[in-house]
């Protein structure tokens, strides 16, 4: 073997190795995944759609069942704990959205537990639209 | 031909048509994606931050809508009624219109009772509206434009795609209220998403400008160089398939089209005719000499020929975009892996199908240069002084480089996105954010009056500084809310000195459906708060600055201790990610050029003479660096990448002129006209880049160019000066093809 047809084989070898080495990293080399949306948010915090209300204020189903479940549905949390027994009571803050308290099981209407920050917010002598559901 | 040669050749190219029509399908399935995640350090510790702000606060990403109508304020009724008809547009797509946002007409607190309406918050008025954008800090910076024509609505950007969607159905909804209000309102689409979607189409549509060009002009100089169309059309064929393979792989492998992996085939059309190049000159050159040996075996002594140089090309190519694998950027490890299998692509096919069909081709008259294959610089140029004052006048630019980059500076400056981006900047916080994320170590909230006071102190010191262009925070969400709740002809009370009164206010975002703006500050136990701080610009100059200034106040606001600090947001992922590009660079040419001085020292047991190859594009590089400084070219992204390119590409001209084999004299002449031809074609097709749209593409084409003609340059300095003597034009075409056919004969023995 001539020196210069060593130095090519040494070369080729070289190459293929290199080769080798790019096929073993190239599987490695994973694509990036870009970060996932994330939210803060838990359930029961945000009502949705928050910037496209229908046009006209929301009308309550009829049938008690439904209604309950249309309300769970548009109202948020209040930061009240829900006693075991207690009622749901959902006050209406907005055309589109309720809140949702917890009301002692028999109490007059005028003691739902509106908290203190909303209900100092009523103007004098107005009463908020209020619905409460009391499990049998 | 044999007919056992007919049918191998058959075969070969029956398995080519097979991978061709493999390769075309996986490339129809490539898709585009920009992000400038890509380009970040998978360690960087605004990568941390930034999930960590992300888990807290939720994903504040989002695409602005901005609405304006330069006849009408926001405070309009009208304007305002035709932003609920764009928004109620823009909710005909589902997934919109649950995660759209007003932060401008969507209902307020009301104090008066509203006949009819039993409830406490109600649309607001204009005049509402106009004392809520002079009093508060939320609503006057995102709710309307400094204008007050503009309406801004926010969706959630989750993705580049999502994006794009959003981006229709805003145009779409934008049509429907021209058709209402024709000619009154104009649409603006802002967000970083949309800068970079823009930037992967801007690219993409580089990339079908410059990839026809590049292709005719490597025809038209082949076909001039060889004066033979047959052999121009073969070095497309090769540069075609080394493209459409490599971007088969891109796909195979699971990437997209990036920022990065653009540059690619342009890259490679250029780089995989270097090799042709030297083949084909070397089989003229043999033809010349012997024209009555069968063309199948002159093209395999011409493989021969170039094989130890051009696979040691291709090798020290293929090192110096591998380099890019190690290092810790997922953008710059899959732009060297796939380039470098692009290479890799690119020798096997010269050294398996280009000789096949060069033997094929019919060459009726063979160019005048191959009878004397030396071209003539004079030697002043390569000796002596000359060299030397080149060097020490170009130099000292490096001193005089700097590092400037942005995600706008990759437009041309009249590019709507550009446009709108700055329009932005004035009209209201920007795009690009620096993020601090505030998090107590000592238990407390930050919602007692001295911290959330302290907070706002740090805010203030800070919105006085130059480049800062608007300031978002805890203490703003508690003082705006208390005006809303007070007197709406009042300036904006004070913070409260009582921790009940501020955490009162704060629950009032949850009653009145507005959590979603209060996570954003504030984390669920009130010990993490984020304050944003929005930029004037987005280059790395002022990202630097503001940057320097946040750590500075925040070392004296918030000593170590109580309150642990750090910064992420998008002003901070794009200053460490040109700070780390640009050094990677560093770091992967050093290991390029240790890697090729040690393959090419094994492999020829010359390390000096491999030694003067590295020391040759080393000289060559550090004169375009002094040229970029003299020439006020800053170094950013993708302009940096050119010293790895230089090193891949500029590197082959040393080893073409050290290590092809050198029977005499004039053989060396051929090799150094091939390298000469090499540095013209090759700097010719990568000029092509200096028609980039992007700027940064074009100036990195520039760049590239220089490396390519300064790494030709030193290498014939460094090795083969003598050869290039005026004096040595005239040699007789007898005498050296006398030489050569003996030197030929000496090989077929």
């Amino acid at each position: 073997m001539t020196p210069q047809e060593s130095i090519e084989r040494r070369m080729a070898a070289l190459f293929i190795l290199a080769l080798g080495l790019i096929a073993w990293q190239a599987p490695r080399t994973r694509p990036l995944q870009p970060p996932a949306f994330s939210s803060a948010l838990q359930p029961g915090e945000q009502v949705f759609p928050a910037a496209v209300p229908p046009d006209a204020p929301l009308r309550l189903p009829g049938e008690s069942a439904a209604r309950l479940a249309f309300l769970k549905e548009h109202a948020v949390e209040g930061f009240a704990p829900f006693p075991t027994g207690a009622c749901q009571g959902f006050v209406r803050m907005s055309a589109h959205h309720w809140l949702r308290v917890p009301v002692t099981r028999g109490a007059p209407a005028a003691s739902i537990g509106v908290p203190s920050e909303v209900a100092g917010l009523l103007p004098a002598g107005a009463a908020p639209e209020v619905e409460v559901f009391c499990e049998p | 031909m044999s007919w056992r040669s007919r049918l191998l050749l058959s075969l070969g190219l029956l398995v080519l048509a097979a991978a061709v029509t493999f390769a075309v399908r996986r490339v129809e399935k490539l898709r585009i994606r920009a992000n400038d995640v890509e380009l970040l350090p998978a360690g960087a510790e605004v990568l941390a931050v930034d999930r960590e702000v992300r888990d807290t606060f939720g994903s504040d990403e989002r695409v602005i809508l901005a609405l304006t109508n330069p006849r009408r304020e926001v405070t309009d009724p009208v304007f305002l009624d035709d932003v609920r008809f764009f928004g109620a547009a823009m909710g005909g797509s589902p997934n919109i219109r649950m995660l759209l946002f007003d932060r401008l007409a969507r209902a307020r607190f009301a104090p008066q009772a509203v006949p009819g309406e039993p409830w406490l918050l109600h649309p607001p008025d204009g005049a509402w509206i106009a004392a809520a954008l002079r009093h508060t800090a939320i609503r006057g910076k995102l709710g309307a434009g400094r204008s007050r024509h503009t309406a801004f609505l926010e969706a959630p950007a989750f993705s580049g795609s999502g994006v794009k969607d959003i981006e229709e159905e805003a145009r779409k909804a934008s049509a429907r209220l021209e058709q209402r209000r024709p000619g009154e309102y104009r649409l603006r689409v802002i967000g970083r998403q949309v800068v970079l979607n823009g930037l992967g189409e801007a690219l993409f549509h580089d990339l079908r400008l410059l990839l026809p060009w590049t292709l005719l002009i490597i025809f038209l100089l082949f076909g001039w160089i060889f004066r033979s169309l047959w052999m121009a059309a073969l070095a497309l064929l090769q540069s075609g398939l080394c493209v459409l393979f490599t971007m088969a792989a891109l796909q195979v492998l699971g990437h997209s089209i990036s920022i990065t992996t653009a540059m690619i085939p342009v890259l490679l059309t250029v780089l995989g005719i270097a090799d042709d190049l030297h083949l084909y000159s070397e089989y003229l050159h043999l033809r010349q000499q012997h024209p009555d040996t069968p063309t199948f075996s002159l093209v395999r002594q011409g493989v021969r020929k170039v094989f130890f140089p051009c696979t040691a090309t291709a090798l020290t190519t293929a090192i110096g975009f591998a380099s890019f694998v190690p290092t810790d950027v997922p953008g710059l490890c899959v732009f060297g892996l796939i380039a470098s299998i692009g290479v890799c692509f690119s020798w096997l096919l010269t050294m398996t199908l280009v000789p096949v069909l060069l033997a094929l081709i019919p060459i009726r008259r063979l160019p005048g240069w191959t009878r004397v294959p030396s071209l003539s610089i004079h030697p002043l140029l390569l000796r002596g002084a000359f060299p030397v004052a080149l060097t020490i006048l170009l130099l000292p630019g490096i001193l005089r480089l700097r590092i400037d980059d942005g995600w706008s500076q990759n437009f041309r400056p009249d590019h709507p996105i550009v446009q709108d981006v700055h329009w932005f900047e004035k009209e209201s916080v920007g795009v690009y954010q620096f993020d601090v994320l505030l998090t107590r170590e000592d238990g407390r909230a930050w919602t007692e009056p001295a911290l959330l006071q302290s907070l706002g102190a740090f805010q203030r010191e800070v919105d006085g500084t130059p480049g800062v262009t608007a300031s978002l925070s805890l203490p703003d969400l508690v003082r705006d809310r208390a005006w809303e709740l007070g007197d709406p002809a009042a300036e904006r009370p004070p913070l409260p000195a009582d921790r009940l009164a501020i955490e009162g206010l704060l629950r009032t975002y949850r009653y009145f459906n507005e959590d979603v703006f209060l996570r954003m500050f504030l984390g669920r136990d009130a010990r993490a708060t984020r304050l944003i701080f929005a930029t004037a610009r987005d280059d790395y100059g002022t990202s630097t600055q503001v940057r320097k200034t946040l750590d500075e106040r925040l070392r004296r606001a918030f000593p170590p201790g109580a309150v642990r600090a750090r910064i992420g947001g998008s002003a901070e992922r794009g200053r460490v990610l040109i700070q780390s590009v640009t050094s990677s660079q560093a770091i992967s040419v050093l290991a390029s050029l240790v890697m090729s001085w040690l393959t090419l020292g094994f492999a020829s047991r010359r390390w000096w003479t491999s030694l003067r190859c590295i020391l040759a594009i080393v000289w060559a590089l550090a004169l375009v660096l002094g040229v970029a400084g003299w020439a006020g070219i800053p170094l950013g992204v993708a302009s940096s990448c050119f010293l790895a390119l230089g090193v891949g590409i500029g590197l082959d001209y040393g080893i073409h002129l050290a290590f092809g084999r050198e029977e005499d004299e004039d053989e060396a002449g051929a090799v150094q006209r091939r390298v000469m031809t090499n540095v013209f074609v090759v700097g010719i097709g990568l000029s092509v880049l200096l028609l980039s749209a992007n700027p940064t593409v074009a100036r990195l084409g520039l760049l590239v160019v220089l490396s390519m003609a300064a790494s030709g340059y030193t290498a014939i300095v460094t090795f083969s000066g003598r050869l290039l003597l005026a004096d040595r034009l005239h040699r007789r075409p007898a005498k050296l093809a006398e030489a050569s056919r003996t030197g030929f004969l000496k090989e077929e023995s």
